[in-house]
């Protein structure tokens, strides 16, 4: 399958800190991709090196096989982005705003944005300063819908938005991208929402990448185990090959892991550790996603 | 795709346009009732010779308002961008990204032109209704200067607006305001009269100066 978007050896330091080093990954054409990872892991870089907004220390991204860095008129038609924080030119009224952009896409859709506009019950000459952060994200999102991008960027688009707009725009998004075969890059600190949504996705972690894989595959093959352990009892467990992550509380320890059930016991029982009542807890994907990543 | 750039660069200087357009016509009338004034109190004798023979400077009230209206043009115009990082939305157009730039301080320069143009033109009717046309002529050159003065202050609060590092910005501004400095002298007719063409081409590097922030701005370079 054709490949959109192709990210190869991207390296990113600002400054002497480093955000990342050697980030992979490929976007399929008609996918919906998910970078997740939490503040200040690299999303919003890695959306400013898509765009050709900054310069990685190292590695290329390639979007429909040219250099983000130099991206051709021609391309950035076909891209569609949304700046976190739903930003538009709030100095635009609804109207002027449509108005301005369907001069530069050829294959702008006037009704997907007005059939949109038509649900905020809001003034045509209203002014998109004036309007709530749940009405500009539906601004921003008919702008999108309406330029018929065959690439949607999408970064964060979750800031400041409440339950019922999240919906309404994942619905909204979702159902477009489906019908039209579009490919969707997306960015979201609340993990809940993309459950259903995205298929691939990149799990940054602090200066490196935790993980690249299916919803699919992560939910099926990261595994949740809680136990009981003795209050007080001085355990000395450590992150390895087997135990990606852990919690001590009271007396309850989690173990998040990739291997099996048994695998997970023999570990821990040639680690001593004095448990019991092992069990296997399902999670979602936002659990598994703190168990890998960790709360802090 | 040109038209719809310009339609929203309007959007933004409309206001800074249209206050800045009704604060030189309050100084050009102002200017006219002077000459008006003084004429009648002075006798015409007596303040043509202030003007004429000792030289009397009598639309000194512009000498810094070209300053002012590149200011003001520029703040409305590139705030706006600025906050919030709107600029990204701008070069995301499918234009080439040197050429959304350009076609920007085209218009915002081309605002300054029409106001400095207006000036000049409704100027020389109040002044030709006073003195000959010699003077009209001192006129047009002793203002050159100080309008160029205003395209700078223009070109320079672009180029800082566009620039992330503040450190830079202080740079561009330190070199823009000795430059700008050295154009509003105002205590003689015609001082720049042989010296401004070359302060004329040096005024038009500052005015693609917009390129190389640009160019900082849409690399992420932060030092």
């Amino acid at each position: 399958m054709e490949n959109v978007v192709e990210c190869v050896n991207l390296t990113h330091y600002y400054g002497k800190r480093l955000i990342y080093e050697n980030l992979n990954f490929v976007i399929r054409k008609g996918s919906i991709f998910g970078l997740l990872g939490k503040n200040g892991t690299g999303k919003t870089t890695t959306i400013n090196i898509l765009n050709g907004y900054l310069k990685p220390k190292a590695g290329h991204c390639y979007i429909f096989g040219e250099d983000s860095q130099n991206l051709s008129p021609q391309t950035k038609a076909r891209i569609g982005f949304l700046m976190e924080g739903h930003i538009q030119y709030n100095f635009m009224t609804i109207t002027q705003i449509e108005k301005f952009y369907s001069a530069f896409y050829p294959r702008w859709k006037k009704e997907a944005y007005y059939e949109l506009m038509e649900k905020l019950e809001v003034d045509p000459e209203q002014k998109i300063a004036t309007m709530s952060c749940g009405q500009r994200s539906q601004v921003a999102l008919g702008l999108i819908l309406a330029q018929d991008p065959d690439l949607m960027v999408l970064d964060d688009y979750s800031m400041g938005l409440d339950a019922g707009y999240r919906r309404l725009f994942l619905d909204y998004l979702g159902a477009y991208a489906k019908d039209n075969n579009k490919t969707i890059f997306i960015t979201s600190h609340i993990i809940q929402d993309l459950e259903n949504f995205v298929e691939d996705i990149v799990i940054l972690d602090y200066r490196s990448v935790l993980l690249s894989t299916t919803v699919k595959d992560f939910k099926e093959n990261f595994k949740q185990f809680t136990m009981k352990i003795p209050e007080g009892s001085k355990i000395s467990l450590q992150k390895d090959d087997v135990i990606r992550n852990f919690e001590i509380l009271k007396d309850r320890l989690t173990v998040y892991s990739f291997k099996s059930r048994q695998e997970v016991e023999n570990h821990l029982k040639a680690l001593n550790i004095p448990y019991r009542d092992l069990k296997q807890v399902p999670m979602s994907l936002e659990d598994a996603f703190i168990g890998l990543t960790g709360k802090y | 795709m040109i038209r719809a750039l310009f339609f929203k660069e309007w959007l933004k200087i409309k206001w800074a346009f249209i206050s800045m357009a009704g604060l030189i016509l309050l100084i050009l009338i102002k200017i006219g009732l002077n000459l008006s004034y003084y004429i009648r109190i002075l006798e015409a004798k007596t303040y043509w010779y202030q003007v004429i023979i000792m030289g009397g400077i009598f639309f000194r009230e512009f000498t810094y308002i070209p300053v002012l209206v590149g200011l003001v043009i520029g703040f409305s115009q590139f705030m706006p961008e600025i906050n919030a990082d709107r600029l990204k939305l701008t070069l995301h157009l499918p234009l080439k990204e040197n050429a959304i730039l350009l076609y920007m301080v085209l218009y915002g320069t081309a605002a300054l032109l029409a106001l400095f143009l207006g000036t000049y033109i409704l100027l020389s009717l109040i002044v030709i209704s006073f003195f000959p046309f010699e003077v009209v002529k001192a006129m047009w050159v002793t203002m050159a200067p100080w309008m160029l003065a205003g395209f700078v202050t223009y070109w320079v609060t672009s180029m800082t607006f566009v620039e992330r590092i503040w450190l830079k910005r202080g740079l561009i501004i330190v070199l823009g305001v000795l430059f700008i400095q050295t154009l509003l002298n105002n205590y003689a007719f015609e001082i720049y009269k042989n010296s401004l063409i070359y302060f004329f081409i040096l005024s038009l590097l500052w005015s693609i100066g917009i390129l190389y922030t640009g160019y900082r701005f849409k690399k992420g370079v932060m030092k």
